[in-house]
């Protein structure tokens, strides 16, 4: 019998801390205690054989920090030590005991004390590739499973566990520290921490260190609700004290012996210590599952919802309709398009926002134009996505490799949009659902196409929930599109997608999601036949309609079909909405010269006057006139202001974010009309290398954007080598640095050099708190910009000469 | 008086308009004031408040000051001299933690106006955040037996940042309050302080807060906060 098997058999006993062992033999602070394993080996394997000897099942190695990071290349030879330790321990154990359950050795592996990228520094690829390094190393020297602890960063374990299940036959344990506020300092609750870490195939979830026993058991009783999936706990000791600037643990093994008997009765399947447990609380948790002796998911009763996430909400279906936004999918809009293939990912990420301020529960993300790498698009904004929004996402492509590079990178639960019945598209798409643990839209198509009616849709339905489940998709995470059709060329299979929608609830019940505005196409008045169809689709079952929530009536109806199917009791969210809706005034109609009052909206910071007054100066002007005539003298006033002292910062980005939307109504027009766009020039704007503070970059960039020029945002963080790719690769002359710590002047001059090096007649201006003329002058760059007006007169010299 | 009230009481208005770039010149109208104050209810309601110290007996040459208990310490005048007298240090981290950053982040996206708002509000916060935990070390006798220094930090004087690194490892911040430091010496989440004090059986001479106004000898030459 394996570890597998005895999971499901009986509840396991994981041993107590290593480093509190390690604490009372005077470990000094700053010393690696991986390196023990060679240099120290009785001590450990002494600590093993006590844990083994109070009834551990599972002994787990010296190895929390055994990574390339603070090991180097040592990792191997550390890791083989440290499983060679715990080795030696149970076969001495064994030969006491010859009459014994199995013992398991588990690698333990801990956080690498980096945070990941957005939030962070590290690339993910890079992290993964560290903890590959130590679970290759951790198979070969005989470990039986790998246990992944006191993550507190999901996004972290989710690329943990990856490298550890794509490198490795071993089972895969992953436990999670969080806060008393019920999350992990990154923000992840519990909920969430279930959908994903279940999702990805973790063989037991739970919950190790920060808090004692007693503390913890909230947390427990919470995931056991939500999930199949073995549960683990691996508690402290106590809460921590300092005395005498060591960190000691209370210690009450009454209460440590309750909360071992309620986990158990809770159903948790796995029970050890963390920091400041030692063999007595071991000893109290062998007792403990000696009087509760089966498996512990036997006792679990579990409803499975179905529910996506991201790192840190997750939304579930079922109790109200959830809207999935759809304006970021470039087909039929041509300012998305050429955000996308312009890389202005700032552009798509203010939509990103601006649907979840309009409403959106869940996004839809598609970067499907023709002519750009979509699988690296899709990962670059499904990632920038993450830093600044924390609804869950839905990645939706047609390309497998961009559906697979946004579900890997996505730190969440996401929804894969899509998969039909064709033998291709099943084949294809669902391992990656499975692989990944997401939720994902069968459309009910096929080879012969889109059936007319609805028995020839359900019976497609029917087949992909089959093939899902047949695979190990669990039906929760099986969503059906019953597809709308236009009702101007189709109109007698509009009422089929309904029929569908009913069947496919009752019968099938899974969740449906439906893109709704097809429908009206080729229709006038569209709105109104888009609000119809969908108050009919929601009241067949429609769980998630795709919609843009820009538009208020769609929004409306679904909180008025959800007062009257009695789903919104008390119409309490509905007059929470709509209660104290401000009366729409008419536009006041303004006798006043259009340019003046354009250019007193800018300066005051007007946006509403400003977007209608670049309506009215449309009617009359070019759009380049109006920007060089208008717009940019008014900015140059307002600079000129603010570099007075007229005007503080707050009220200069004030006029900023109202040209920003002026401009992109222009934007808009030009695009429409097939004209020109508007660019004053190329520029590339990047933080440095290792600088993590980007606000004085983005203030630069709003300010520049508004005087026309086009800018290539590299955003923070970036290597010289980025820079260099860029330049060439977009053909750009004019460059900005910006740096705003000591230490990264350094970065800054490295990537001035390899700009020199590699690119012909770059001019390079560099900016930030801690540079002056000099040096500036002394890294090699051209010009030094003090701020944002100073950057947008060095650029405008630039371009006209 | 829950936390956050006691903190609100050191936040500054006046250091939030400085950060802003602000003179007295510049008139700020009804709306901007309530905008700022919008967002300085906003900072406090998406800070994680999340602190750690540590005392630690200190040995000082002239030019270092190590930490006596392991084999780290610091190799700068400026502390040295900063923490002259003192027979042991206290190490600390702060952070807001990341749901701040991520909301400046959002907001410099579609309303830079308030981001920045937000961001100066953040800073002055976390300021405010670390005056609250040492004037609360002194309330609750902490320290009873020493008089305390004001704060130094990393980055000010010929200290270098880099050394965010060593108390980052000395405190175990990552895993005790969640706070990393980058490769450089920055700071994750963005709005964390990490800080050093002295304890000693006399007074300090020192009397100023934050980098104890010894602009001429700081690298920061476009600090908003230096003199001359």
């Amino acid at each position: 019998m394996g570890f597998r098997e005895d999971l499901i058999t009986r509840p396991l006993i994981f041993d107590g801390a290593m480093g509190t062992a390690l604490q009372k033999k005077a470990l000094k602070i700053g010393a690696l205690p991986e390196r023990l394993c060679i240099t120290d080996s009785k001590t450990i394997v002494d600590i093993h054989l006590s844990y083994l000897n109070a009834g551990s099942d599972i002994i787990s190695t010296n190895t929390f920090g055994a990574n390339a990071l603070k090991l180097g290349d040592d990792v191997t030879h550390v890791i083989s030590a440290a499983v060679a330790c715990a080795k030696e321990a149970r076969a001495i154990y064994l030969n006491q005991n010859p009459i014994q359950t199995n013992k398991y050795i588990a690698l333990d592996v801990g956080p690498l004390g980096v945070l990941l990228s957005p939030m962070g520094t590290l690339s993910f690829d890079a992290a993964y590739d560290y903890y590959k390094e130590q679970a290759i190393a951790g198979e070969n020297a005989g470990c039986d499973l790998i246990l992944l602890e006191t993550f507190t960063d999901l996004y972290e374990a989710k690329c943990a566990i990856l490298a550890c299940k794509e490198h490795t036959k071993l089972p895969v344990l992953c436990t999670m520290s969080f806060e008393a506020t019920g999350r992990t300092f990154t923000g992840t609750d519990v909920e969430t921490m279930v959908a994903v870490l279940e999702g990805l195939g973790t063989d037991a979830i739970g919950f190790n260190c920060s808090f004692g026993a007693l503390e913890m058991l909230p947390l427990v009783r919470d995931a056991v609700k939500l999930t199949r999936c073995p549960i683990m706990v691996q508690p402290n000791a106590g809460l921590p004290k300092v005395i005498n600037q060591i960190t000691v643990y209370e210690k009450n093994l009454d209460v440590f012996k309750e909360m071992m008997n309620s986990y158990l009765e809770l159903g948790v399947s796995i029970l050890g210590g963390c920091c400041g447990t030692e063999t007595e609380h071991i000893k109290i948790i062998k007792c403990a599952v000696e009087a509760h002796p089966y498996a512990g998911e036997r006792r679990r009763a579990y409803v499975p919802v179905p529910r996506v996430a991201s790192y840190s909400q997750t939304v579930n279906f079922g109790d109200r309709t959830i809207v999935i936004g759809e304006r970021i999918n470039p087909t039929g809009k041509k300012r998305l398009k050429e955000a996308i293939l312009n890389r202005e990912s700032d552009y798509i990420l203010r939509e990103a926002i601006l649907q979840v301020e309009q409403g959106a529960d869940i996004l839809d993300i598609n970067m499907g134009v023709p002519g750009i790498d979509e699988p690296s698009v899709m990962r670059e904004i499904v990632t920038r996505i993450q830093s600044v929004l924390n609804v869950p996402l839905q990645i939706d492509a047609s390309k497998v490799s961009s559906i697979e590079q946004g579900v890997r990178y996505y730190n969440g639960k996401p929804i894969i949009n899509s998969v039909n019945g064709k033998r291709e598209s099943l084949n294809q798409v669902l391992p990656i659902a499975k692989k990944y643990g997401a939720c994902v839209i069968g459309l009910t198509l096929d080879e012969s196409g889109i059936p007319s009616d609805a028995q020839g849709r359900f019976e497609i339905a029917q087949r992909i929930v089959n093939e899902a489940v047949k695979i190990g998709i669990p039906k929760e995470n099986l969503f059906i599109d019953c597809l709308a059709l236009t009702a101007s060329a189709q109109q007698a299979d509009v009422i089929e997608t309904i029929k569908t929608i009913e069947r496919v609830k009752r019968e099938l019940q899974v969740a449906t999601v439906l893109g709704v505005s097809n429908v009206s196409f080729g229709l006038p008045a569209r709105e109104g036949i888009n609000q119809s169809f969908l108050t009919l689709t929601l009241y067949a079952g429609l769980d998630a309609p795709i919609i843009n929530p820009g538009h208020p009536h769609m929004m409306q109806a679904i909180a008025a079909t959800e007062v009257l199917l009695n789903i919104d009791v008390n119409a309490k969210r509905y007059i929470e909405t709509y209660g104290n809706m401000p009366k729409v005034e008419n536009a006041v109609v303004t006798e006043e010269d259009p340019v003046t009052a354009f250019m007193y909206a800018i300066r005051n910071g007007l946006i509403d006057q400003a977007k209608q007054g670049i309506e009215r100066l449309l009617l009359e002007k070019e759009p380049m006139e109006i920007v060089d005539k208008i717009i940019i003298p008014s900015l140059n006033q307002v600079g000129t202001e603010y570099e007075n002292g007229k005007l503080f910062l707050p009220q200069l980005m004030q006029s900023a974010e109202t040209v920003q939307a002026a401009f992109e109504i222009l934007k808009t027009r030009l695009l429409e009309v097939g004209g020109a766009p508007i660019n004053r020039g190329k520029v590339i704007l990047a933080t440095v290398y290792h600088d993590v503070h980007d606000i004085g970059k983005n203030i630069v960039k709003v300010v520049m954007e508004n005087y026309g020029f086009q800018i290539f945002d590299l955003g923070k963080n970036v290597p010289p080598q980025v820079v260099v790719e860029n330049c060439l690769k977009y053909d750009v002359k004019l460059i900005g640095l910006s740096a705003l710590m000591t230490t990264t002047v350094v970065s800054m001059k490295e990537t001035i050099h390899l700009l020199r090096e590699k690119c012909a007649n770059v001019t390079i201006v560099v900016g930030g708190a801690v540079l002056s003329e000099d040096i500036a002058h002394e890294i090699g760059a051209d010009y030094f910009a003090k701020d944002a007006s100073e950057m947008v007169k060095i650029a405008t010299r630039f371009f006209e000469s | 008086m829950a936390m956050n009230d006691v903190i609100k009481r050191y936040v500054s208005y006046e250091q939030i308009l400085r950060y802003l770039h602000y003179n007295v010149n510049i008139k700020i109208g009804a709306d901007l004031q309530e905008i700022i104050q919008e967002a300085i209810a906003e900072t406090f309601s998406l800070v994680q408040f999340k602190s750690y110290f540590q005392c630690e007996p200190i040995i000082q040459t002239p030019m270092e000051t190590w930490l006596m208990n392991c084999e780290l310490g610091f190799k700068s005048q400026d502390l040295t001299s900063f923490l002259r007298g003192s027979s042991e240090m206290v190490l600390s981290g702060v952070t807001l933690g990341h749901t701040i950053s991520k909301r400046i982040e959002n907001r410099m996206l579609v309303k830079p106006s308030y981001g920045i708002i937000l961001d100066a509000c953040a800073s002055v916060l976390a300021d405010a955040y670390c005056d609250y935990i040492q004037d609360s070390w002194i309330e609750n006798g902490t320290f009873s037996k020493y008089f305390l220094s004001q704060r130094y930090s990393p980055g000010y004087g010929d200290l270098s940042i880099t050394e965010n690194k060593v108390i980052t490892k000395i405190l175990n911040l990552e895993k005790n309050i969640g706070l990393y430091t980058t490769e450089h010496g920055q700071l994750i989440p963005e709005k964390s302080v990490i800080f050093v004090l002295g304890l000693s059986h006399t007074p300090f001479k020192a009397h100023l807060r934050t980098c104890g106004g010894a602009c001429e000898s700081c690298l920061l030459t476009h600090c908003t906060y230096r003199r001359g």
